[in-house]
């Protein structure tokens, strides 16, 4: 079905609630509807035309056409292509329609709106949940009027102590190697429900990037901070979100280094979170073997970027460091190294019964629920959902080469494992096929110039799943830049995951996400006696990343 | 007479002060597996054990408990190395009763090692007891059951009656039975589900910090020789009527330390096991072990 026909199924559908349906390259089928027609609009999309929801963008756009604007992307995976529903809010009292009864996934996405931007959704209960405790009342950091640098006085609040039979898992626990905090409820040794809190080092990374201190060439280098791991899948998606409104053609050499890239951050990623599950699994000699494998991983990165981590050399329209021969036969020794040891390493794991034994049927997530809340990644392709944004959203060189993707069906811990370590081999021969058709040329867009005013999404499928960001363009800089990391899209699952299963299982469990947190992030310590500011930089810990935005 | 007493208590000064420097060359063999240095030293358990007794003691309400209970159960632990043959008959293990006074004070050391964790109260700990709870008292069982199945092979609840023992089918049955129990007694993985440190942030060390916790360590150390030596001593107790005393003696520390690395190499190849797996895994391989013992001994092979 090209898009002619989806835009006709989508007029047939949508064309008696709808203001206007429009098609842009860059973003996809953009539905605007009031919003009183916002639920049923979404029933349609999520439900009538099964489409996967992958992010909503919530913006400010007084100065531009006085209303609150909210973004819905949806994806219909099978054909490539997003569904946006827009709507928009009375600049005043802006209020919308809840819509996470019937697309549940949209639930974290109406809270965090609320709380950055102030925006009010019926018949639902809202709290506090980006921002700190102590953040005031009635500021909404991600409104145009307030100013990037505005520090307020914390207020005071009271947190009643742990009561019942809680167990708190966090902020600080050995299974959670970033400050997260989870309270399960649990009768015995079984789970039998699961709270999350989370976003305890949020940055306001989105909030600096609109800031006259940046511009669309800065950002990228701003934008793989928010992950100590994964940074360069959000550099490629932030900059595929710039060159798509933009309409800036990246050399095809340049597209070829980023997959390259791309592929090696998986296999760290890869390698790294079967270490730690290993660890968690008291398997400390897979833990140490798989880390000893990542390194040569690590090295590689290093002769690519001049980074161990991938950073630096990412741009809106390509890149700044080229691959020669040299490096292109370091590659192919160090992957034929890698196979090897790898294959050994696999065998090892998959062999240690108690592995085997604890991973097999714990933290299962069914596929009906996993389709709910349109999870991402090797959680939702464990879970029998066969979704990866490389195939089915090609971008960069993957529309070039073939790949195999695992799905698996049980939607266990194991699956989740053997999806990943599945995975891993499958990058290998990416990178090998990039290896072989890698074009001749230059790396990087001759003409780039950002227009005012456009939208584009840019989306890309890092480690842990798929990656969006949504950008509407400004002067000089981002107008709003709307960051997605999957762990956002599958930490939801994770109480589905937890209850009713064996309390020695849920590090396990959360593991299994490959959950992304913030770990390499700024932080302003203020000494409340004396009003002074200090800014800190912590150290990153391995074992976890940073995704909070 | 003066001269046995003398070289009993060198031997046994020397038993006590070797788990800390044995769970050193562990720490060194495990990292060569793990593909790592390791740490800087064979004596870096004793470095982290004297170090940890030079730190402030900081306990939580209930810490007087836990100081008292951690003091009654390093004493007892170090009774119960002084029961124990130390490859030859000494002083208290030539008493008639000297190896069920070792298998009371062994249990012993179990309950006071669960009552000092029971102490804290951190919800961590408190799931960690149950666990060692449900885990010690299968093996405990098997454990006496073992000790007391040699009482009645040697014909006498004494150490010193294992000097005659011959070896036979049942006799390697009872020592593979108490190498199992001693496994899974001294806490390696896979059934170190108490403190599993991923899963409950060391779950029954968790509030235990300073020389509260050193004291908890090095009993812990011992307590894992202790049942190493056991397992030495039925090797080389009946050994002593070929090679020698002296000779027994002087190797008991290196077979002590054979068997340490044994179960430490055992333990670095599984993975953790569950609580719920657990008892089930222990009765799988006891039941059949126990029934196999106890037609050996019936047939007299």
């Amino acid at each position: 079905m090209g898009t002619e026909e989806i835009l006709n199924t989508i007029r047939e559908k949508l064309g008696g609630i709808a203001e206007d349906i429009r098609y842009a390259k860059s973003a996809g089928i953009i539905v605007r509807v009031k919003p009183v027609n916002l639920r049923e609009a979404s029933h349609i999309v999520h439900d009538v035309l099964d489409a996967y929801f992958r992010t909503m963008m919530a913006v400010d756009e007084r100065p531009i056409n006085n209303t609150f604007a909210a973004y819905y992307v949806y994806g219909l995976d099978n054909k490539g292509i997003n569904i946006i529903i827009e709507t928009h809010a009375d600049p005043y009292t802006p209020v919308l329609p809840s819509i996470a009864d019937i697309v549940p996934a949209a639930d974290w996405y109406e809270l965090e709106a609320w709380d950055l931007l102030g925006i009010r959704f019926k018949d639902r209960k809202l709290h506090r949940f980006v921002l700190p405790d102590d953040w005031p009342e009635g500021l909404y950091p991600l409104r145009r009027d307030v100013d990037y640098t505005a520090r307020p006085s914390p207020r005071i609040t009271y947190k009643p102590p742990l009561q019942g039979p809680r167990l708190p898992v966090g902020p600080y626990h050995p299974a959670l190697h970033e400050p997260e905090y989870f309270e399960l409820f649990v009768e015995g040794e079984r789970v039998v429900d699961v709270e999350y809190n989370g976003f305890h080092v949020h940055r306001g990374i989105e909030k600096l990037a609109e800031s006259p201190r940046f511009t669309y060439q800065k950002v990228p280098f701003l934008a793989e901070r928010i992950c100590g791991i994964c940074g360069f899948v959000h550099s490629v998606a932030y900059t595929l979100s710039v060159e798509n409104a933009a309409k800036i053609e990246v050399p095809e050499r340049a597209q070829y280094i980023r997959s390259i890239v791309l592929e090696v951050e998986r296999l760290h990623s890869h390698l790294l979170w079967l270490g730690v599950a290993c660890h968690l699994l008291g398997y400390d000699a897979g833990f140490m073997h798989s880390w000893r494998i990542r390194e040569k991983v690590m090295v590689l990165a290093e002769l690519l970027t001049g980074s161990r981590k991938t950073y630096g050399i990412n741009l809106v329209g390509g890149v700044r460091k080229d691959i020669n021969l040299d490096k292109m036969a370091a590659i192919r020794n160090t992957l034929a190294w890698l196979r090897s040891e790898f294959t050994k390493l696999a065998d090892l794991v998959t062999s240690v019964p108690q592995i085997v034994r604890r991973a097999r049927g714990t933290g299962i997530l069914p596929r009906d629920e996993a389709r709910k809340l349109s999870v991402v990644g090797p959680v939702a392709r464990a879970s029998g959902l066969n979704r990866d944004v490389r195939r089915d959203y090609p971008y960069c060189a993957y529309r070039d080469i073939s790949f195999r993707v695992p799905v698996y069906t049980e939607g266990d811990n194991l699956a989740r494992v053997m999806v990943r370590v599945e995975e891993i081999f499958e990058s290998m021969d990416i990178i090998d096929q990039l290896l072989d058709k890698l074009p001749g040329g230059p790396i990087m867009a001759e003409k780039i110039e950002v227009p005012e005013g456009l939208i584009g999404v840019g989306n890309v499928e890092a480690p842990r799943g798929e990656d969006i960001h949504v950008i509407i363009t400004g002067r000089g800089r981002p107008y709003r830049w709307r960051v997605r990391a999957p762990t956002y899209q599958n930490i939801p699952a994770l109480k589905v995951m937890l209850r009713d299963a064996p309390l020695a299982d849920a590090p396990l469990t959360i593991a299994s996400i490959d959950p992304c947190f913030s770990c390499t992030d700024r932080i302003v310590v203020i000494d409340l006696k004396t009003g002074k500011k200090e800014k800190l930089q912590t150290v990153s810990i391995p074992g976890g990343c940073g995704c909070e935005i | 007479m003066w001269l046995a007493i003398s070289l009993y208590i060198v031997f046994l000064l020397v038993f006590l002060l070797i788990p800390p420097l044995y769970d050193g060359i562990e720490r060194k063999i495990r990292a060569k597996l793990h593909s790592r240095i390791g740490p800087p030293t064979l004596l870096q358990t004793w470095y982290d054990i004297l170090k940890l007794f030079k730190k402030e003691l900081v306990i939580t309400d209930t810490g007087l408990a836990s100081v008292l209970l951690s003091g009654l159960l390093m004493a007892t632990v170090i009774i119960t190395a002084s029961t124990l043959p130390l490859g030859f008959s000494t002083p208290i293990t030539s008493n008639g009763s000297s190896l069920v006074l070792f298998t009371i004070l062994l249990i012993g050391c179990q309950l006071l090692w669960v009552s000092l964790t029971l102490t804290p109260g951190n919800p961590y700990a408190t799931i960690g007891v149950f666990r060692e709870a449900l885990i010690g008292m299968i093996n405990e069982f098997f454990l006496v059951m073992g000790l007391v199945a040699l009482m009645f092979y040697t014909g006498s609840p004494s150490f010193d009656s294992m000097i005659r023992a011959r070896p036979s089918l049942t006799y390697l049955l009872i020592f593979i039975l108490l190498a199992i129990s001693a496994f899974i007694g001294s806490g390696r993985i896979p059934y170190d589900i108490a403190e599993a440190e991923p899963e409950l942030a060391s779950g029954v060390l968790i509030e235990f910090s300073g020389p509260l916790l050193g004291i908890t360590l090095y009993s812990h150390y011992l307590k894992r020789a202790i049942l190493y030596g056991l397992l030495a001593d039925m090797i080389l107790l009946p050994l002593t009527r070929n090679v020698g005393i002296v000779v027994s003696a002087i190797i008991y520390p290196v077979v002590v330390l054979a068997i340490w690395i044994v179960f430490a190499v055992i333990s670095i190849m599984l993975g953790r096991t569950r609580v719920d797996i657990a008892p089930r895994s222990m009765l799988k391989i006891y039941i059949p072990l126990t029934i196999a013992m106890l037609i050996a001994w019936l047939t007299g092979v």
